[in-house]
């Protein structure tokens, strides 16, 4: 089975995208280094070319330099067992330029980051170890219960899901991020630009959740995960772009194509399995072994999932809006009651026989998320490691404990 | 007089639990971030929780190993119904361990496997009028959480009375700070006075901060070698009685259960509106002295270098937790500009006391 045509125009567009962004970096041109979980859309808006931090930090991962970049880290003086995917891309500056990836991150003009955890702000405030680097935090507050279903009220009656007060303090900073940028770079943040970002993200997260939709009812599965991945992650990378909805749009037309042609990734397909939190999608030999060896296909990861459910917000008022869409978007993935209650509606809407649960040191959560689902009848394999330290993992250990589970899901 | 107050912040819990079993309410709180005031002003013993030791193989399980036994700990002693006498639980978000507990204990009281009642006082910490709102609106929340856990209301009358209350307290504890700088009462009975003042009924922890210190005489500090301490907020006391084991003194500290709980001041006067009243309430903590899991790395080391100027250290010594992320990061910077000689110990070796004796001998020859 090739790769999607979707995953390949992608991997193109991002590698072209580095390039100029480089070259324009080299031009005088600034840039921004935004945490995931931090709002990217205003950015967007004012034109300020950015870089996702956890997209670097996979780049980083996916050429063997995170090891080397750790090492960086720790010769600084900073602690290199703590925070590792979101530190990487800071050690990655230290590499030799020979050996860094994609040419090397150039020095970012400034980083902003939501304050989670205890030491992700101190991540960020590193980077001002360089004074010309400005460095924008926002608050992160905590999850609160929802007055029922998140993925159905999220789109419109975000207050029930997140709390007003929540999404007005994210406002409120929203409009300090604008004047921050604003002030550093003598630009005019228009909030029609900003509109029209948030009407081309909504339209791309619809084209997402056809996606997810057609995968999730499809027999067999069309499209592995490990393609879909990029296919959906580059254009989030990109989002509240025309390129961002357009590369949405052609996933859905070619899984749609599959779909429809009978396509299927493993010849026999025995067994479905979601794959619960951060991914080890690197080693594709690993998971083609499964579909080769057992039947087991992987038909699920959060990427699409989190893209179909998680950022879709119609309103009036882009400021908040945009807050309601980020302030809670990490306890979506994590958070009791919240995520728990998604993933098993996602399995049952996949039609998973079984689910792998790589369980990181950083989420809060994770066994009520494994609880919910094993509640639900559906076997669950944990996995604990961490995916940005590759001296943490053994990929022989995982491989077998999963062949192990996989074996078991058959009899 | 300063053994019976060790004795008595050993014997917290079950004070406080005789407290509940004579009819005054007892709350229950993690971190340094809720304000005891609004807890004492509903009519409430106000029991900040100071982790005990205990098996953490079913924490483990349901919170992940890699947490912060500060928390994991607190989940324990809820589980194995210790805390039962309490009539709720205030959680801050002093640290992520402490989100993570919440989370759990929400989750676990929503299967019904607690029935213990359950708040975060979600406090954040950026100085922005944005974050001050915020955090006015979880005071609002957490007032009237308290008034339903007591079943009283808070009035002017009662708020009077518990900030005249927390004020006489608070003024024992600036005396022994004070003996404390003159070098006639040590770390670990400062550490004791802290965990009395946040754990016991004004009264009792009233005399015990006064009858500890008319015993104090010059010369009683336990070493001749002052250390400041950073890092994580010890759980019980073993740190500090290794460290003056070992000959010297901590002479002063930035963790939450030390001299930053004098940094957090109560408000001038509690003749106000609800919203000025919890506004000066909030901005009192942003303002206070910063913890490292909510601070830059450079408010911290600055605070630590006032720290160690005002208490006259000689050394600065790191004891970090397993799973304590952040003060690793802050090391840099403090130990940068300390002005003394730094030593971090980190993991295991933070919780061996013979490895925390070899360093307090490595900063004395360094200094």
């Amino acid at each position: 089975m090739t790769r999607l045509a979707s995953t390949t125009a992608a991997l193109t567009h991002q590698r072209e995208w580095f390039d100029e962004l480089r070259d324009s970096v080299a031009a005088g041109g600034m840039f921004a280094l935004v945490n995931a979980d931090a709002p990217q859309e205003i950015l967007r808006a004012m034109d300020i070319p950015y870089v996702v931090n956890q997209w670097w930090a996979s780049i980083v991962t996916a050429k063997q330099a995170a090891t080397e970049s750790l090492e960086v880290v720790a010769k600084s003086g900073y602690p290199d067992d703590s925070r590792q995917y979101d530190v990487l891309a800071l050690g990655s500056r230290g590499l030799d330029p020979e050996r860094a990836p994609w040419g090397g991150l150039p020095k970012p003009d400034f980083v902003i980051a939501e304050l989670s955890g205890d030491a992700t702000g101190k991540v960020f405030e590193a980077w001002t170890d360089d004074p010309s680097i400005g460095y924008f935090a926002y608050e992160r507050t905590a999850a609160v219960t929802p007055d029922g279903d998140w993925w159905e009220l999220a789109p419109r009656q975000w207050d029930r899901v997140f709390g007003a007060e929540r999404i007005a303090l994210m406002a409120a900073e929203n409009r300090l991020l604008i004047e921050f940028l604003e002030q550093r770079t003598g630009r005019t943040f228009e909030l029609s630009r900003l509109e029209r970002v948030m009407q081309l993200i909504n339209e791309q997260e619809e084209y997402n959740r056809q996606t997810r939709d057609l995968i999730a009812s499809a027999r067999p599965t069309p499209v592995r995960v490990s393609d879909t991945i990029p296919a959906v992650m580059i254009p989030q990378w990109h989002r509240g772009s025309e390129w961002g909805r357009d590369a949405a749009l052609a996933l859905r037309d070619e899984v749609a194509a599959m779909v429809a042609a009978g396509s299927a990734v493993a010849a026999e397909e025995r067994s479905r399995l979601m794959w619960v939190g951060r991914g080890l999608w690197s080693d594709t030999a690993m998971y083609r072994r499964f579909e080769e060896e057992f039947g087991a296909v992987f038909v699920w990861s959060m990427y699409l999932a989190i893209a179909a459910d998680g950022y879709i917000r119609y309103g009036s008022d882009a400021i908040e809006t945009l807050a309601a869409r980020f302030v809670g978007i990490t306890d979506l993935l994590y958070a009791p009651p919240l995520a728990p209650e998604w993933y098993v509606k996602e399995a049952k809407g996949h039609g998973v026989d079984g689910v792998v649960h790589l369980v990181a040191d950083d989420v809060p959560g994770a066994a009520f998320i494994t609880l919910a689902l094993e509640e639900a009848g559906i076997p669950v394999l944990e996995i604990r490691a961490s995916n940005a330290d590759p001296r943490t993992l053994d990929l022989t250990g995982v491989e077998r404990a999963m062949a192990d589970f996989i074996t078991g899901l058959d009899r | 007089m300063t053994a019976q107050l060790a004795g008595a912040v050993r014997d917290a819990r079950s004070r406080a639990a005789a407290v509940a079993a004579s009819g005054r309410p007892v709350i229950g709180i993690v971190g340094r971030d809720v304000p005891a005031l609004l807890v004492a002003a509903a009519g409430a013993l106000a029991f900040r929780l100071a982790p005990e030791p205990a098996a953490t193989e079913e924490t483990d399980a349901i919170m992940g190993r890699a947490v912060d036994r500060a928390a994991s700990l607190v989940l324990a002693a809820v589980l194995a119904g210790s805390l039962d006498f309490l009539s709720g639980l205030l959680i801050s978000r002093d640290t992520e361990a402490s989100v993570r507990l919440f989370y759990t204990l929400q989750e676990l009281r929503r299967r019904g496997r607690i029935a213990m009642p359950v708040q975060l006082v979600d406090q954040v910490h950026q100085d922005r009028e944005s974050t001050v709102q915020f955090n006015i609106a979880q005071l609002e929340h957490m007032w009237t959480t308290v008034e339903q856990w007591t079943l009283r209301p808070i009035t002017a009358d009662s708020l009077h009375g518990a900030h005249a209350e927390l004020t006489a307290v608070r003024t024992e504890l600036e005396r022994a700070r004070a003996h404390r700088r003159a070098a006639r009462f040590g770390g670990t009975s400062a550490l004791h006075g802290y965990r009395a003042a946040a754990t016991l009924p004004a009264a009792e922890a009233i005399d015990l901060l006064r009858a500890a210190m008319a015993e104090a005489t010059d010369a009683a500090a336990p070493g001749d070698f002052p250390v400041f301490l950073t890092g994580s907020a010890p759980l019980g006391d073993e740190v500090y009685r290794a460290i003056e084991g070992a000959g010297a003194t901590v002479v002063g500290e930035d963790h939450d259960w030390g001299d930053p709980i004098l940094s957090d001041r109560l408000p001038s006067g509690v003749d106000r509106d609800r919203s000025a009243l919890l506004r000066e309430l909030v901005l009192s903590r942003l303002r206070g002295a910063p913890a490292s899991a909510s601070a830059t790395m450079a408010a911290r080391a600055e605070a630590s270098r006032e720290g160690i100027r005002v208490a006259g250290a000689r050394g600065l010594l790191s004891i970090v937790r397993p799973h304590d992320e952040a003060p690793a990061w802050d090391w840099r910077l403090q130990s940068a500009r300390a002005g003394v000689p730094g030593l971090m110990l980190r993991g295991d070796a933070a919780e061996d006391p013979e490895r925390i004796a070899a360093a307090v001998e490595s900063l004395r020859v360094a200094s």
